[in-house]
């Protein structure tokens, strides 16, 4: 009688644990890459989502950036509007750049903003300063308002090498 | 029985409040995963700037039974052009002169070549030595000690007067980090 059940806890067990483990990698993955879509019964709701669009455009259709300088070239990927890269040249001692853009809620879903986490820094005496937007609540339709990235060159003018740098911010329904 | 059972492993109360546990875990992860989203920002930043050094505060300094002296640089500064009237064997003649970094990158000097002499001959020309590897960033320049250029007509020469003239050049690159 104690062997068949501790057979059967063994089986339950088993069993109970590996289909724990195939859901907590798929959540994971989830998270990490923001994918919305799910495998299984579960799925995102697709109008739950910011974009990334211009500061005076919210066209969105448009992939334009409003820039401040024509120097820096600025752009909002076209598919899902939420990733914007740019490239700009520094010189050692000149005025900060700066590339414009606002976050819109085109969804149905009140969203809420989380803290500017930085991937990428830069060295070499590059400073870029990044919005600060941590908990900013952004109801169906609203927009954030300008917000502005800017870069500057003002320590080390040996330094010649190139730079990268990205930042993610994380938002979620509230 | 019971004991055998705890020794061998967990039971099957404590295994369904482990999978209950775990379950509700995923799917407040799952939950959230639906609902939540992210924006990335990435930026790829090219430096530029440029390296010069002007000549600057060039003048004729001490001099001993010379004449006539007179001191200019090139368009683009980095050139001394001298010239001077010795007047007997043994004159000598001074130039000073400082450096500036008008770039917008740092630069290093070299030292400065001993230049050909255009007119006479025993005529020896000592270059500044406080200027090899000094870095001035931009803005920076070496005025706080003026370099000097020292030009001396050998005394055991036998001519009359010589006219010397010449032109030095500073030697500098891009600083390293």
């Amino acid at each position: 009688m104690a062997i068949r059940k501790k057979f059967k806890a063994r089986k339950l067990m088993v069993p109970m644990v590996t289909a724990s483990f195939f859901l907590v990698a798929g959540a994971v993955y989830a998270a990490a890459t923001g994918a919305f879509t799910l495998s299984g019964s579960v799925g995102r709701n697709a109008n739950c989502r910011l974009n990334i669009e211009a500061a005076t455009n919210v066209d969105p259709s448009s992939t334009n950036i409003f820039q401040t300088d024509s120097t820096i070239t600025a752009a909002v990927d076209a598919a899902t509007r939420n990733t914007l890269s740019f490239a700009t040249d520094l010189t050692y001692g000149a005025t900060a750049k700066q590339v414009q853009f606002q976050i819109q809620n085109v969804g149905n879903c009140t969203q809420v903003l989380g803290s500017m986490v930085v991937v990428d820094a830069p060295s070499n005496g590059v400073v870029v300063g990044w919005p600060s937007i941590n908990g900013l609540v952004l109801g169906p339709g609203q927009s954030s308002g300008p917000l502005e990235i800017t870069v500057q060159w003002t320590t080390e003018p040996t330094a010649t090498t190139s730079e990268i740098m990205s930042a993610t911010i994380t938002y979620s329904e509230q | 029985m019971a004991k055998n059972m705890k020794k061998g492993g967990l039971t099957q109360k404590q295994v369904g409040g482990i999978v209950a546990g775990a379950g509700v875990f995923l799917l407040g992860g799952i939950v959230w995963a639906a609902t939540s989203g992210v924006l990335t920002f990435g930026g790829t930043i090219n430096r530029s700037g440029e390296v010069d050094l002007d000549i600057i505060n060039q003048s004729c300094a001490v001099g001993v039974d010379a004449a006539d002296c007179s001191v200019s640089v090139s368009a683009d500064k980095n050139n001394l052009t001298f010239e001077v009237e010795l007047e007997k064997p043994g004159a000598t003649q001074d130039i000073t002169f400082c450096v500036e970094n008008v770039g917008t990158l740092g630069a290093t000097l070299a030292n400065m070549s001993v230049p050909s002499i255009t007119g006479g001959t025993g005529v020896n020309i000592t270059m500044p030595t406080n200027l090899n590897g000094v870095t001035l960033l931009p803005g920076e320049t070496t005025c706080t000690t003026m370099s000097t250029i020292s030009v001396e007509w050998d005394a055991a020469e036998t001519s009359d007067t010589t006219t010397v003239e010449f032109t030095a050049t500073i030697n500098y690159a891009q600083a390293s980090n």
